[in-house]
């Protein structure tokens, strides 16, 4: 799919403006704060009602405006959405969309961002976010049984912590019915995803000269069900903790190389080469259920790689390209090949846009 | 505080009346017929003052044993389990259901500190006890809370051996199945049947 324009009002420090991309290229250039990651978010928001950077939306809304929004239109789409304090309004080719789980996924889109080193570096809920947004994406039907998972762990959780007041385990019982059946869902759909991610991880990171690079998916439940032979099992624990200590929101992916785990011995530099290739993986997932490139949208990534792998990480880059960057890319060679275009932001506001 | 600021804050009290529709409702107030603003608020006081709960379905009523549970053609081995008074009223509008009802006044949460105890299910159990019941038709919503509401019901009068069902969920009539989300239609789907 390619994005063809967006016009925004009151997002962030943007200053309203509409803005028309090129095919491939599109080059956001800028010192920080100039608003290049909030042009990314606005086009990320425009696509999933939701921020890749912010839990609270409303900090989307500029400091001085009442509401946003933002209108995007593809070759083939168009879309908006508009939040005030109250409200959060989806359409899709002109109609509203209720549900935000039949709005996500119009568009397909990935980020890359600096921050993806914690995906393989940090704690194992950001590799579950990594998970259950690329899942998501895969399957809009996902983030709705995610939701409603969610909602019944923490029903669940506060009858595991009162126990004595609530009364009756009879009622845990009923809750243990819910979990599997949410939880057993959002595991099916996860097997089904995972051998792709794996294959495609390793394939993308071999690109950057990592090889036979792996990925172990971690699950608190054996074959990744639960029954309820492992709820009865863990039901003293979990009533001791209050917790649900079994399911897909504990579970882990551990990355290999060579069969030892990467957090023992990767330099940085690997670490990121990973977190990008996980990144790519999902595009190309996405590519392969859609039959259509996602966006790819670059936050800063090129700014810690070296040389080399900056240019391996340009070459895999495919389908419509939103680059943004402190510098002026180098890279002519390609500028001329691929038909692009150079935003040059200062202060929330595109000051020159120029089409090669 | 002004009388017209007081009325604004007032409103507000009500669910789903924020600072804005409060300004328009108080204003509308003012420019009505005074006899017919005092019909109102005679009607919101009388309403209040003397519906209570019907002793043995618990749905309100001016009085108790109410309307439907006094009404003696109607079917009383059937009862239809609802959250609310407000779903009785739906279900009445259908004309199709002929049974009684049972009124639970809230479902099962427990993060919003909604337990069994807190709604009317010791009556209901009680009820099917003292009741000769053929069927019980569990109305929850089709939510989370609504299911487990509906599976604690259920597991709670199994020993009664009384047929048990939940209504059906799936599309609205004269919809396009375009234009379904996919969790309704994925719903709909589930609950198939031969035909």
């Amino acid at each position: 799919m390619v994005l063809k324009e967006i016009d925004y009002q009151g997002f962030r420090n943007l200053v309203d403006s509409r803005l028309e991309f090129a095919e491939e290229f599109n080059f956001i250039i800028g010192e920080n704060g100039a608003g290049k990651t909030n042009l990314l978010e606005a086009i990320f928001y425009v696509g999933f009602a939701s921020s890749f950077r912010v839990r609270e939306e409303r900090n989307l809304i500029n400091v001085n405006k009442q509401y946003l929004r933002i209108n995007a239109r593809t070759n083939r789409k168009n879309a908006s959405v508009y939040l005030d304090s109250d409200n959060k309004k989806l359409t899709l080719q002109g109609n509203d969309v209720q549900r935000i789980s039949d709005f996500v996924g119009w568009i397909g889109m990935t980020v890359l961002s600096i921050e993806d080193i914690w995906i393989v570096r940090g704690s194992p809920s950001r590799r579950r976010s990594f998970l259950d947004w690329t899942m998501t994406k895969m399957s809009p039907s996902y983030l709705a049984d995610l939701m409603e998972y969610r909602k019944i762990l923490r029903q669940r959780n506060k009858v595991l912590q009162s126990a004595d007041e609530i009364g009756d385990l009879g009622l845990l019982d009923i809750f243990d019915q819910q979990l599997m059946q949410y939880g057993n869902r959002i595991y099916e759909e996860r097997e089904k995803n995972i051998p792709a991610l794996k294959r495609y991880v390793a394939s993308m990171s071999a690109h950057f000269g990592l090889d036979n690079v792996d990925i172990d998916y971690e699950s608190s439940c054996p074959g990744m069900r639960i029954v309820q032979d492992i709820l009865t099992e863990v039901r003293q624990k979990e009533l001791m903790f209050g917790q649900t200590i079994v399911g897909p929101h504990r579970d882990d992916l551990v990355f290999f190389m060579h069969g030892r785990p990467l957090k023992y011995f990767a330099s940085e530099g690997e670490e990121r080469a990973v977190a990008i290739s996980l990144k790519l993986a999902e595009a190309e997932m996405l590519s392969t259920k859609a039959g259509d490139r996602p966006l790819l949208l670059l936050d800063e990534v090129a700014a810690e790689l070296d040389n080399k792998r900056r240019e391996i990480l340009l070459g895999l880059l495919k389908g419509q390209v939103f680059y943004a960057s402190t510098h002026a890319p180098q890279f002519t060679e390609m500028k001329q090949q691929r038909r692009c275009k150079t935003f040059e932001m200062k202060r929330g506001e595109v000051e020159v846009s120029t089409t090669n | 505080m002004s009388l017209l600021t007081d009325l604004i804050e007032k409103l507000q009290w009500l669910p789903g009346i924020g600072r804005k529709s409060a300004q328009r409702l108080a204003f509308y107030l003012q420019k009505m017929d005074k006899a017919k603003v005092k019909e109102l608020s005679d009607a919101i006081v009388r309403a209040r003052m003397h519906l209570k709960e019907c002793s043995r379905c618990h749905n309100l009523s001016e009085q108790s044993p109410c309307e439907i549970c006094s009404d003696a053609s109607r079917d009383t081995d059937r009862i239809c389990v609802v959250e609310q008074p407000s779903d009785v009223m739906v279900i009445e509008r259908t004309g199709e259901y002929k049974g009684l009802y049972h009124v639970l006044h809230g479902v099962i949460s427990p993060i919003d500190n909604m337990g069994p105890d807190d709604l009317r299910i010791e009556p209901f159990v009680a009820r099917m006890k003292s009741e000769n019941i053929i069927e019980v038709i569990i109305a929850t919503n089709p939510t989370t809370e609504g299911d487990v509401t509906a599976l604690y019901i259920a597991k709670l009068i199994k020993f009664s051996g009384v047929k048990i069902t939940r209504i059906a969920r799936g599309l609205p009539m004269g919809s396009d199945l375009d234009l379904a989300d996919t969790t309704t239609l994925s719903r709909a789907l589930e609950g198939r049947r031969e035909i």
